[in-house]
């Protein structure tokens, strides 16, 4: 609780907006459809319900916060429950991502050598390739689906964290308490995971807060393409292909779940960058840094 | 301005890649939706050439910011 509250203090008045409104997102996708009187899945009476606006209530009388689809199934509901497939998928991805690019930049970070060349040398190859064209691939060569997304969001995704950790592992090495640790016979493997490694994790977590905004953009836009969460299930992305015939009759089918993608990636941007300011003493993750990095 | 190069190069092989999007929603017919149908088609040789294409653009992109850095900056110049 108390490491809650220094957190919570840490932040900056935007970072805090920020994580309420992940909270609040968040929360609504776990209650709203438990709570829900219609199944966001089921296709009603047709006529009655289709397309009803916004803030209004349909023929037969129910209401519908956020209107309804060209199916008459209610959009609010809609759109939590695909917000909890949203955001677990982002949520999901970016963790195995970081746990993933952890693994890879502390090994080649510990070991050095032709470890760490090879290791760096796949990260780049991966960094150089668009995410997407990554994505567009894996998905075409398996099947579409949850875990087809999140397998595909964290093999793309790990090679920022890998690279953070390994500079933070490398420049670790070489300080006064790894060889106090190794003179006190601790063996390596122990000396990294209990000294280095919560050293070198601060940069990496911010980056995976950082992630969750990418990973669920990257989400929307396959299943928006046809390429990730397949339709019955509702993602934020095929809502929006949902309702992309649809923009100029009833916007608010499109603009709904458009809505909840920009703020969960804004949300999740805005809190990463302020808990980076808050370690920006210790971490070496500035734009500048990436980019000459990168290149 | 130098940095400008290095980060133009890094986007627009994205940017290339963004036409996926673009060209679904407003149904050009391009190198995107080569791509996309390909997939949907399961025809992995056109989704083969279309990722080559697209590894192209950022080892182009790339080339010629390399190239453009010297230009650009003095420092660079005469090095490997």
């Amino acid at each position: 609780m108390n490491a809650l509250r220094a957190f919570w203090k840490s932040l900056d008045r935007s970072g805090r907006a920020a994580l309420i409104a992940l909270i609040v997102l968040a929360i609504g996708a776990m209650l709203v459809p438990v709570l829900a009187s219609s199944d966001p899945l089921a296709i009603g009476d047709l006529m009655a319900r289709k397309l009803v606006p916004p803030f209004s209530r349909d023929d037969a009388g129910g209401f519908h916060l956020l209107g309804t689809d060209r199916f008459g199934r209610d959009l609010f509901v809609r759109m939590m429950l695909a917000g909890r497939i949203s955001l677990a998928v982002g949520v999901l991805g970016s963790l195995l991502a970081a746990g993933l690019g952890t693994g890879i930049g502390a090994l080649a970070g510990w070991s050095g050598g032709i470890v760490d060349r090879i290791a760096m040398a796949a990260a780049d190859t991966v960094l150089a390739v668009p995410r997407l064209v990554l994505l567009l691939v894996c998905a075409a060569l398996w099947q579409p689906g949850t875990t087809t997304v999140v397998i595909v969001l964290a093999a793309t995704g790990w090679m920022g964290v890998a690279r953070l950790i390994r500079a933070e592992v490398a420049g670790a090495r070489v300080l006064p308490y790894v060889d106090a640790a190794s003179a006190l016979g601790v063996s390596p493997a122990r000396t990294l995971w209990r000294h280095v490694l919560p050293n070198a994790l601060g940069p990496a977590v911010v980056a995976t807060t950082l992630g969750i905004g990418s990973a669920v953009m990257l989400e929307s836009g396959l299943s928006f393409l046809g390429l990730g969460i397949q339709p019955p299930a509702p993602s934020w992305g095929n809502m929006i292909a949902g309702g992309r015939e649809l923009i100029v009759s009833a916007p608010w089918v499109s603009l709904a779940p458009g809505l909840a993608v920009i703020v969960t990636v804004v949300s999740a941007t805005i809190l990463g960058d302020s808990w980076r300011d808050r370690l920006t003493t210790t971490t070496s993750t500035t734009p500048a840094r990436i980019l000459s990095e990168r290149a | 301005m130098p940095s400008l190069v290095v980060l133009f190069a890094l986007t627009l092989p994205g940017v290339v890649a963004g036409s996926v999007f673009v060209e679904s929603v407003f149904a050009w017919p391009g190198l995107g939706r080569l791509t996309l149908s390909a997939i949907a088609a399961r025809d992995y040789p056109v989704v083969l050439g279309a990722g080559l294409c697209y590894a192209a653009a950022v080892i182009i992109a790339n080339l010629v910011a390399d190239l453009l850095l010297p230009l650009l900056d003095p420092r660079r110049r005469g090095r490997a």
